[in-house]
């Protein structure tokens, strides 16, 4: 192994949308960088963004960082790399994100090349994994079916680090790939310029969320780096930002079941024997992990429609009925299944219908501690009533029809009758939209790396140049 | 009796992947951590009693690089289901509060 072969990099933000100090970018630039990358997606925020192929981060948010990156890669002549490019790996949210890229180009005259890889994965490709056996369950799934296929309404395919290869290989100074593995955007330059996999993968989950490794929190100063075939270091530049052994060490929690072990799609990253090392006041040195080659596969991830969803929130002050929630929740619920064959023609499993209580057991349900106590001391409590039906104007009418239930139509247990329901909002009912489960979360065996993903890669820029220009 | 999060930087908990909620207690000293690592304390009795799961499915994994102690286990329902009331498992970490060095 040798430390002569070195590659520097640049995580300018923890995600696409999220910010990060101007400042301090230009000074990452300084530091003549190799490629500079950014994770824009995400699957903790819940299977709607994928299922509806939309993005967290709306078109301003996302242009305001996007441009600073673009321009400044552009400028100094090193690749962009951009990971799940439209959150989620939707081939919709991909499209969109381009698009915004080509805006800024147009705004700045300039040109550039684009790469775009797309991952979602039509049907029959994933039927035929599964009736292959090539798939199997993570994190206790179990087997996918060809039933979980059909109904889903989308599933993508997590790629690793060799698609970025390929479009850096075909010239691309921007790469636009949908859903990737968060670690590979950082990894692909460092493993295509023959850095040894242990520090690379190991860099890649490391700056993954850019300045999340720093400290204090919240100063947004980008990430930069270098890394060799022993190790790779980590700073914050241009501020008064820190890493620290602890605060890049804590990285491997985050949202992580193990800080030891990471499945990537070609293999395993182990950092049980990884060394952080304090190398100045605002840097860290890591090295010792080792990674361990497997039979290349990737994450399907896919979301089934459950519905549409209306809701309602109000609240309740009544003693007697902050005092017997579960009764009058229960009573209301039950009013609703008795009358909605007649009122709307609805069978009981055409539709759900239910309450978060805010303020009693919402958050935590059956582990609410002071359950043990009676939930002694509550005196209000936040309702939110919900319905989820196959149409949003059914979801609608059953909330709906439900609020003069909450209002005056339900009596709790030796109370006189009163109004109870103290609704928040008008218009009270509000209709939510489509919603989405996760109904995929499986892994795949892939023939080779590129198998289900699509590389295309166009020069873009002139012509809106010219347009701009006359 | 000392409080947990009192001897911590971080305690929180967050999803690992939609179908496993992880607790991360990192703690403010590298003594503090062996103290309650060493106390027999944090165990998946313990943890899966106050979270009224099954302690089998509970993990709890030693991480000494950031004085960390990491608790990963099933989630009670997929994130974002129709079920789930929070999404990130941002605030599942509070039945654990009542953790007690004795």
């Amino acid at each position: 192994m040798s430390t002569e072969n070195r590659v520097r990099f640049v995580a300018p933000a923890a995600v696409m949308g999220g910010g990060f100090s101007t400042k301090s970018f230009r000074a990452a630039l300084l530091t003549k960088p190799d490629f500079i990358a950014c994770d824009a997606g995400s699957t903790d925020w819940g299977p709607y963004y994928l299922g509806a192929a939309t993005t967290w981060a709306g078109y301003r948010q996302t242009r305001r960082d996007l441009e600073r990156m673009v321009v400044g890669a552009l400028d100094i002549g090193v690749p962009l790399l951009i990971g799940s490019a439209g959150f989620t790996g939707s081939d919709a949210g991909l499209t969109w994100f381009r698009g915004v890229v080509e805006d800024i180009l147009a705004t700045h005259g300039r040109t550039a090349r684009i790469a775009t890889i797309r991952t979602e994965q039509p049907k029959d490709w994933v039927l035929g994994k599964v009736r292959s056996g090539q798939t199997w369950g993570l994190d206790g799934r179990p087997d996918l079916t060809e039933a979980d296929v059909d109904r889903a309404a989308r599933i993508v395919a997590m790629m690793g680090p060799e698609p970025y290869a390929e479009a850096l290989d075909a010239g691309a100074q921007i790469v636009l790939a949908g859903r990737s593995s968060d670690a590979a955007i950082y990894a692909a330059v460092p493993l295509l310029r023959g850095i040894a996999p242990g520090p690379a993968w190991h860099m890649g989950k490391t700056v993954e969320c850019g300045y999340a490794i720093e400290e204090p929190i919240g100063a947004g100063e980008c990430i930069v780096g270098e890394i060799d075939d022993e190790g790779f270091t980590v700073r914050p530049v241009g501020g008064r930002s820190r890493c620290t052994v602890r605060s890049v060490a804590a990285q491997m929690l985050y949202e992580n079941a193990t800080p030891y072990l990471l499945r990537e799609p070609p293999g395993t990253l182990d950092t049980s024997a990884a060394r952080y090392i304090q190398v100045d006041e605002q840097t860290v040195r890591v090295v010792g992990a080792t990674f361990t080659p497997e039979p290349y596969s990737v994450r399907l991830e896919g979301v089934e429609q459950l519905g549409h969803r209306s809701m309602c929130l109000f609240g309740v002050r009544d003693p007697a009925v902050v005092r017997n929630v579960g009764d009058y929740t229960a009573a209301i619920t039950d009013l609703v299944h008795r009358t909605a064959q007649d009122r709307y023609g609805l069978d009981r499993s055409e539709y759900t219908f239910g309450f978060r209580r805010y303020g009693y057991d919402a958050v935590l349900g059956d582990a609410e501690p002071n359950a043990a106590n009676g939930y002694a001391g509550c005196y209000e409590i936040g309702l939110v009533a919900e319905a989820v039906a196959a149409d949003q104007e059914i979801a609608h009418e059953i909330v709906s029809g439900a609020m003069p239930f909450f209002m005056h139509g339900v009596r709790v247990p030796g109370v006189a009758n009163s109004a109870n329901g103290a609704l928040a909002y008008a218009p009270s009912v509000v209709d939510v939209g489509p919603v989405f489960n996760w109904s995929v979360w499986h892994a795949a065996a892939l023939d080779h790396p590129m198998e289900p993903f699509t590389l295309e890669v166009t020069d873009s820029g002139a012509v809106r140049q010219e347009m701009v220009r006359s | 009796m000392t409080d947990i999060r009192s001897e911590c930087s971080t305690f929180r908990t967050r999803n690992a992947g939609a179908f496993l909620v992880s607790s991360d207690m990192v703690f403010t000293t590298e003594e503090a951590y062996l103290r309650w690592r060493d106390s027999g304390v944090i165990t998946a009795e313990a943890v899966a009693a106050l979270l009224h799961v099954d302690p089998a499915t509970v993990q709890i994994i030693d991480y000494p690089a950031a004085n960390a102690i990491k608790v990963t286990m099933p989630r009670r329902t997929v994130a974002g289901g129709p079920d789930d009331t929070d999404l990130d498992s941002a605030a599942q970490f509070v039945p654990l509060l009542a953790l007690r060095l004795p």
